[in-house]
Parts: structure tokens; sequence; C-alpha cells
């Protein structure tokens, strides 16, 4: 579904991603790990198109699209839900989740959709009107990820969504996570610095240092390299 | 004598809604001070005055026809004079520049064109005036005074209920996050340079009603007010052009009836200023797009 090939991308002189190469196919969850600075928010941006790339290339249904705009990205199906709480703040719960919507045409159907999260997440429910700025962090990440849920993506990546929420909000989102792929079989990228979850949730996994990849494959959660710099065991 | 003031103050002060909300649109998007807006709304008048003359036509034609040349001044402004500077990256203040010099182009075309003097800009409309309580309200300002709130509330309509409306606020909020939902920025900057852009020529064909008069210059002075109802309101939130407009409109009427007409504009700005030192954000303001 999604193959990127021998991606480099920098900032200036600093060398961010180099020569990664990485794979997900339908249904599958993917987990990327990796130490703070390792360059995971970057591979997702350029995959997104929000970055562009030095050289490589990054092909979605086989279809290259390393030289189209993030929005044309997203058009293709291939979704993304940026690091930190990236809910539009301004604008209420409700409008958030509508422009979820943007890119379907289908009115009626989005109106359910809508409807369906808002039962899905009685807190979003209980502030529709609200504007986006005013929920709590955990509430505006599930707000973030209902809203890229609406735009029924074929690929969803997700950028770290367990950041800075207490336990009991991270394992409702790692619920929603594995209900996604259970429920639904959503195909999902995922970074987190969460490694146990995510490698327990995963179907695969990639680590990612200084910008290369340095393991890959399923039950990563049983290496000892893993075991040691990750799980902390 | 005070509630005539007031509604005269309203209806004056409306007209630098419109404008101002044409800055705040820009601003809300772009984050750029389009220096241009002026005369995209004197330009509109012009538009306006020759429709009623060639085609008999009355005021709402010539405000339809106005708004719909500025729109596609606007548009054109943004993709021959800003876009392509943009795109470049150089420094910020290179596209406001680039503004300013279109601007001028557009007051030096107008000039060879329409000539420097000021023009009579009649209308046929009938000189009803109807007596509500101690308040007179002429036919000119009924029409000033219902386009203009029509158009503020259809751009409020158009910008919470529709998903292109809130396409345009996501955009004004975050580029970023905008593609992520596969909104194309770069469309809705084209449409807001459209819709800003009519609001300025409806304008423009209003104050020639008002005063019945039109220059090349006209886009200058006016349009300082509306920037300076922008500023008032708070950097790109629509609700505060509306209200920074009617402000200054109301002081200045104000000021004249009460206080020494000469000082007309200065007192408006020390109004301004005042409101400015106290909530240097503006009216409705946030940190938000001033901090970018
Ligand atoms: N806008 C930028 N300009 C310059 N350097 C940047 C920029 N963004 C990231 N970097 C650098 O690129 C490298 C990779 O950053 P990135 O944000 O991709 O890491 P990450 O793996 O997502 O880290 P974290 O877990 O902390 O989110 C880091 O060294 C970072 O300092
Ligand atoms: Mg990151």
């Amino acid at each position: 579904m999604l193959r990127v090939e021998n991606l480099h991308v920098s900032y200036g002189k600093i060398r961010a991603v180099r020569d990664v190469s990485i794979e997900v196919n339908r249904g599958e969850v993917v987990a990327l790990i990796g130490p703070n600075g390792a360059g995971k928010s970057t591979l997702l941006k350029t995959i997104a198109g929000i970055l562009k790339c030095e050289s490589g290339s990054v092909f979605l249904q086989d279809e290259p699209i390393h030289n189209m705009a993030a929005a044309e990205v997203a058009r293709k199906g291939l979704v993304m839900v940026l690091e930190g709480r990236s809910t539009l703040k301004n604008m209420t719960v409700i409008e958030n989740l509508i422009l979820g919507g943007y890119m379907r045409s289908d009115h009626a159907e989005i109106a359910q959709d809508i409807q369906r999260m808002l039962e899905r997440f009685p807190a979003l429910k209980a502030r529709q009107s609200q504007r986006a700025g005013t929920l709590s962090g955990g509430e505006q990440q599930m707000l973030v990820i209902a809203r890229a849920l609406i735009s029924r993506p074929s690929l969803l990546m997700l950028d770290e969504p367990s950041l800075g929420l207490a336990p009991l909000m991270t394992a409702e989102i790692f619920a929603i996570i594995r209900e996604l792929k259970t429920k639904h079989e959503t195909t999902i990228l995922l970074v987190e610095q969460n490694a146990r979850q995510a490698l327990q949730l995963a179907d695969r996994g990639y680590v990612l240092e200084t910008g290369r990849i340095v393991l890959e494959g399923a039950g990563l959660a049983d290496n000892p390299a893993v075991r040691e710099a990750y799980l902390g065991v | 004598m005070l509630m005539q003031q007031i509604l005269n103050g309203v209806m004056l002060g409306s007209t630098y809604a419109l404008i101002a909300l044409g800055y705040t649109l820009v601003f809300g998007v772009l984050h750029l001070v389009h220096l241009a807006h002026g005369e995209v709304f004197m330009i509109g008048a012009f538009v306006g005055l020759q429709v009623v003359l060639w085609s008999g036509g009355g005021s709402l034609l010539a405000i339809v026809a106005a708004s719909v040349a500025a729109a596609v001044i606007g548009m054109l402004i943004y993709l021959l004079t800003i876009r392509p500077i943009l795109a470049r990256k150089g420094h910020f203040l290179a596209p406001m520049i680039s503004t300013i010099g279109i601007g001028i182009v557009l007051q030096e075309v107008a000039t060879r064109t329409f000539g420097a003097e000021q023009v009579g800009f009649p209308n046929r409309l009938e000189a009803t005036a109807w007596h509500i309580g101690p308040v007179t309200v002429t036919s000119v300002q009924l029409i000033i005074l219902s386009v203009s709130l029509g158009l503020m509330a259809a751009l409020h309509i158009f910008v919470t209920r529709s998903r292109m409306g809130m396409a345009m606020r996501a955009a004004a909020e975050s580029s970023v996050i905008s593609h992520t939902l596969g909104i194309r920025t770069d469309r809705i900057i084209l449409l807001t340079f459209a819709i800003a852009s009519a609001l300025g020529g409806a304008a423009g064909v209003l104050v020639g009603l008002s005063f019945n008069a039109i220059t090349p210059y006209m886009g200058v002075d006016m349009g300082i007010k509306g920037l300076a109802a922008m500023l008032l309101g708070g950097l790109g939130n629509i609700y505060g052009a509306m209200i920074g407009g009617m402000v200054i409109g109301v002081v200045e009427v104000i000021s004249v009836a009460y206080l020494a007409s000469s000082y007309r504009d200065a007192f408006a700005f020390i109004v301004i200023i005042a409101v400015l030192a106290i909530r240097p954000r503006g009216i409705f303001g946030s940190t938000h797009h001033v901090e970018g």
C-alpha cells in the first residue's frame, strides 16, 4: 500500500532522514519507534507531502506521491495526524469534525459519520459547540483522531497520539487504535514514544535512530536490543 | 440629535467595516497587509459609476458590477503581484511592498482613464426620507445600511455555515493542518482575495452614493480608515473589523457634530490610539495571529 524507497530529507545542513526504506501493507498496523530527534516526525511529514524530500521516492498504491502537494496527498487517502494537539483551536468541535469530511462529497453519510464519532466519543458530544482550544489535551487528541477518521483514510499516519497524556487517556487512545485495527481493518503507520504498547499492538515495527532504520520486523518486542533501549527491561 | 448622529455614524462606519473586512480576510490567510486594497475599493467605485452612467441602471446593479470587477482585480493582484513573490520566500516585507506598487499603478491608471478631478456620482433613487421619531432616514442611507449590513450577515453565514467558509477559517488558522484535511489552501487564498475585493468594490459604490463624488485618490484615505478599523477590531478577526469600522464611523460623525469638523480624522485616530494603548491587540484580537 505504502512504499518508501531510499528517502533522504534535510533541514538545510541537518540531515534528518537518511536512506530510509519502509513499507506498509493493506490492513497492517506498523509501529515506528525511536528516540527523540531520530527523525520520526520528519519521515511522516515527508510521506504526507508536508516536507519535500531531497531524494528517494514514496509510492501510495504504486503511484509516486513524493512530488505532490500535501493537500493532494491527503486527497489520495493518505491522512496524517500531526504531532501535538493539532485541532483547529479557534473553531468549534463540530466544525473540526465537519472539516474532517472536507474531501468527501457524500453529505448525508458525512453527517452520519459525524454522529457516529460523537456517540463513540461522549466527551466530544458534550462539547460540540465549544472552541476546540478549550478542550483538555486528551479531548483534543480524541478530536483530531475522530476528525481524521471522518475523512475515511485508506492509510492513517499517527504521530505520537499519546504524547503528554495521563495513563488513563493513553490507554483510551490505544484502545481506539486497537479498535480501528480489529473492527475496521484500517491501515495505520503509528509513531510512538510508548514503545511497549505500540509494539504490542502493531503487526510489525521499525526502529529509527539518527535518521536511519536500524531494526525492523515482527516481534521487535522480543529483540534484546529493543528491550534494553526502548522497553527498559 | 444624538440618535441621528449615531445612525449617520453607523452608516459611515458600515462602509469602513466593509473595507476593513477585506484587509482582515487577507491578513487572516496570508498574514499580509494588502496595501492595494484601498485602490481596489476606488476602482470599484469607478466601475459602479460607469455602470450607472452607461446603462442607466440603478444603484444595486452598480454594486453588483463593482463587486465582480473588484473581485477580478483582487484575484489578479494576488496571482500576478503577491503569489510569485511569496513563492520566492524573500523578505517578509517584499509582498507588502509589492501591494504598495500595484496600488500606485491602479491609482495612475484611474487618473489617466477618468481624470484626476473629483467626479459626481449620480443616483437615480427617489429622494424619499422617512421620519422615525427624532431620526430621519433617506433612501440612500437605507440602501447603504441594508447593503453593508446584508453583506456582513452573508459573510458571517458563509464562514460559519458553509464548508468552504470553514475551510477559509481553517486556512487562516493553520495551513499545515488544513493541508492534512485536504484543503487546497492556494485556492482558498484566491477565493479570499475575491471575497475581500468584492466587499471593497461594493463599499466603493456605497461611498460614492453617500458622498455623491469619487476621485482616483479616495482609496488612500478610505484605505487608512479601513486599516485602522481592522487594527482596532483585532488583526484577522472579521467581527472585530465590523465593530472597529462602526466605532470609527460613529466617533468621526459625533466629533464633527459636537467638536470641530476640521479635526474629524484626528479625533477618530486619537480614539484608535487610545484603544490600542489599552488593548494592543485590538478589541477582539488574540495573540494567535500576531504571533503567527
Ligand atoms: N524545522 C526544523 N528545522 C531544523 N531542524 C529540524 C526541524 N525539525 C526537526 N529538525 C531536526 O531534525 C531531526 C529530526 O527531528 P524530528 O522532529 O523528525 O524527530 P522525532 O523523531 O520526531 O523526535 P520526537 O520524538 O522528539 O518528536 C532533529 O535533529 C531535529 O532537531
Ligand atoms: Mg516527532
